[in-house]
């Protein structure tokens, strides 16, 4: 009897212990006792040289101010932040991959406003490019602080072109000319596998941390997603775009299509589709002409980049591109919000940062002025820079329900090209879901 | 008397405990939650029946409801039927019955997701192993997991596979229980093989096999594991073929911070399957045969 008495008091023991430690874990985290600032940032980079380059400008930050120690740990699982969040052991900074979250997040009270800071410590948000601006804005309120901005052209493989009796340096112009070209660049085996494709509409798309092809196509075929204060996404613009995804499905086969996806290795290896060559064209942004440089150097040489071409006939919307930022985020609950924000302030309105960070992981500075930014001498780095400027760079809507309606587009897009539903029902199913959603949430 | 009852709920606490604060509290919760509108960070605002409508008037919700059903109608049955096949291949006496045993029962301790990141590999279009052995019989490459057609046989094949080996082993202890007199009796009457099983075996066994019916029913409703691991980055691919109740529920939770509707579910969830249960339990009072009484 006796014996269990104190297993049991042992075991309570045990918990108290185990509790200790959790609140041990917490200080660590949040007040310390000397003078010494310590702030944790989860980013979202990943490991290998993106967070070499991340840990190189917080080497900087904290020698020139050297209460401040910055702890950086890649967290990309978003779940895993809100339950961070909500269970209020938050980090200090974090460091988004994306701004799908930010309007969805902001909504419910898990990031804090910076407009205050940002009045505070008079910070002229006139020095950021407009439209990475505009992904950490909801409601008027400033979210975050744009860094490092990110858009899309279209990449495609001289090798490929030339082999197919394509002029390499005459890339296509309009969509429909694209799908002439794609339909060159395919090679189909006697039993229906696709051996090399052309274009594959919706790759790399958001389950590779972008916005989906069909979002940026829609914009391309002049359609909104979200406009005047309403959910669009049946605009008939979006659902020409959709089709015009379709037409290369019904062409080649769906299924022939997925698993020429599927087989391929992970996006941004040299067994991706495009790095292995076995993909002619591909709309992906600057950071694959680096990653391609890396895994598969006799390609990187080889690869071409044009504005993203638009309808015939539609040619001012040629260069159409999603455009979106990392948004440097302070969650709701974060301890020492002011030494975050002063970082975060530093990290985003740095020149020489921005410049030495893009350089690093070939990515379009947040600021409109860079002194000494070698890559805008690079041509094919040229078109992503100007895309950004465009009116034809847009930005995914920032909504209580941005990341649901993000999600579902997907589905929706899915749909089609696997010849479920045409595009027409599909996007009125999205239409009908998402409005309902948004009202429900507001 | 009263110091008993006090040993009694000592030596209870460790259970009372976890029931109280892992179950019964979370539960109760939970079942608030779905009647309010609440997304984790925010106090939950009563809503009334507002999730329940919603859940039924969405078209997701259903396909979820459809793509559960079927993979626990063919599920529990292939489950039984490979479970209770091979009990009875191995419980004979055979040369290297105890390799053969353990080689069919080496999947079940094998986490779950390990076992779908290797079927994963397995069921690659280009280079998997499947159907490297389909292109010996001159049988086109099939797309296993990214064919809609095909994704929730996909998942079958790599649950059946992990879970056969542990009915195997529950199928084979019901099987040596069935007195050997009753087969004894049957053969001395002419008794065929196929009757001895179907007249002897399957009623002596019939409380085994409710049991992983039971089990099994529960186990597919609630599926999640597998089919999360090999979506991982698209939650239900491809067309939400494999988007199944479970995961549609985490994704409302989780993705969509929209933990009342989540709630909501769960708890249609759980309402189903009490019913479902019951069902069995009343289906198991007329059907199965208790020989030493229940």
């Amino acid at each position: 009897m006796r014996k269990a008495v104190t297993a049991v008091a042992g075991a309570a023991v045990l918990t108290v212990g185990l509790t200790a430690c959790g609140s041990n874990g917490q200080n660590s985290n949040g007040a310390s006792g000397s003078h010494i600032i310590h702030l944790t940032m989860w980013q979202q980079w990943g490991g290998g040289h993106e967070q070499a380059a991340l840990n190189k400008i917080i080497g900087e930050y904290e020698k020139l101010h050297p209460n401040v120690r910055i702890t950086e740990l890649p967290v990309t699982n978003d779940a895993k932040i809100l339950t961070a969040i909500s269970g209020g052991t938050p980090p200090s900074i974090i460091d988004l991959g994306t701004s799908l979250e930010v309007g969805q997040w902001a909504s419910k009270g898990a990031l804090m406003s910076l407009t205050p800071y940002i009045k505070k410590n008079h910070v002229n948000t006139s020095v950021y490019v407009p439209a990475g601006l505009k992904a950490v804005t909801y409601n008027g309120h400033m979210y975050g602080l744009p860094f490092m901005n990110f858009d899309v052209g279209l990449l495609y493989n001289k090798a490929l072109f030339k082999a197919a009796g394509l002029n390499p340096n005459k890339p296509p112009t309009t969509t429909q000319q694209l799908q002439a070209d794609a339909y060159k660049l395919t090679k189909v085996s006697s039993n229906g596998t696709i051996e090399q494709l052309g274009f594959l509409p919706q790759y790399p798309g958001q389950s590779n941390g972008q916005v989906t092809a069909l979002e940026m196509l829609g914009w391309d075929y002049g359609g909104q997603w979200y406009q005047n204060g309403h959910v669009s996404a049946n605009n008939p613009r979006n659902i020409a775009a959709l089709n015009w995804e379709a037409s290369f499905y019904k062409k080649f086969g769906p299924q022939n299509m997925a698993n020429f996806l599927h087989s391929a290795g992970a996006y941004l290896t040299a067994k991706d589709p495009f790095e292995s060559g076995k993909l002619a064209m591909v709309y992906d942004g600057p950071w694959a002409l680096d990653y391609a440089e890396a895994n598969v150097p006799q390609l990187a040489k080889n690869i071409g980049v044009a504005p993203f071409p638009a309808p015939a006939g539609q040619s001012s919307r040629t260069g159409t591109t999603f455009i979106d930022t990392n948004p440097q985020v302070i969650p709701s609950g974060a301890a020492h919000p002011n030494a975050a924000f002063k970082f975060i302030q530093w990290e985003t309105t740095n020149p020489q940062v921005a410049s030495t960070f893009a350089t690093l992981v070939y990515n379009l500075p947040q600021l409109k002025n860079v002194p000494n930014f070698k890559l805008a001498s690079d041509p094919r780095f040229r078109v992503f820079m100007q895309e950004a400027d465009s009116a034809n760079a847009h930005v995914w809507p920032q909504l209580p329900i941005s990341t649901e309606y993000g999600v579902k587009l997907d589905e929706a897009q899915d749909a089609v090209l696997y010849g479920k539903e045409t595009a027409k029902q599909a996007l009125n199913g999205l239409q009908q879901t998402i409005s309902a959603a948004l009202k429900q949430s507001k | 008397m009263r110091k008993a009852r006090g040993f009694t709920l000592l030596f209870l606490s460790p259970w009372l405990i976890g029931f109280l604060g892992l179950m019964l509290v979370p539960l109760l919760v939970a079942l608030y939650w779905s009647f309010t509108n609440y997304d984790v960070f925010q106090a939950p605002q009563w809503v009334g029946l507002q999730n329940y409508i919603a859940i039924i008037h969405d078209p997701i919700f259903w396909q979820s409801v459809g793509n559960t059903l079927y993979i626990t109608v063919i599920g529990v049955p292939t489950g039984i039927i490979a479970g209770l096949g091979t009990a009875l291949l191995l419980e004979k006496p055979i040369r290297g019955m105890g390799f053969y045993r353990a080689a069919i029962f080496l999947p079940t301790i094998v986490p779950p997701v390990a076992v779908a990141i290797v079927w994963l590999w397995i069921l690659n279009p280009d280079y998997g192993l499947l159907n490297a052995i389909l292109g010996v019989f001159h049988i086109r490459p099939l797309g296993w997991l990214n064919d809609p057609h095909l994704a929730k046989v996909s998942l079958l094949m790599m649950v059946v596979w992990g879970m056969t080996g542990q009915i195997m082993i529950v199928m084979l202890a019901g099987l040596k229980d069935v007195p050997v007199e009753l087969y004894e009796a049957a053969m001395i009457d002419g008794a065929s093989s196929w009757n001895r099983f179907r007249k002897i075996t399957l009623p002596m066994i019939g409380p085994v096999i409710f049991y992983e019916v039971v089990v099994g029913v529960i186990f597919y409703l609630q599926f999640f594991t597998q089919a999360f691991v090999v979506t991982a980055n698209n939650l239900g691919e491809p067309v939400n073929s494999t988007l199944f109740y479970a995961l549609y529920l985490y994704q409302n939770a989780f993705d969509f911070q929209k933990m009342g509707y989540a709630a909501a579910m769960a708890f249609i969830l759980f309402i189903v399957i009490v019913i479902v249960t019951m069902l069995l339990f009343w289906i198991n009072r007329r059907v199965v045969f208790y020989g030493g009484g229940e």
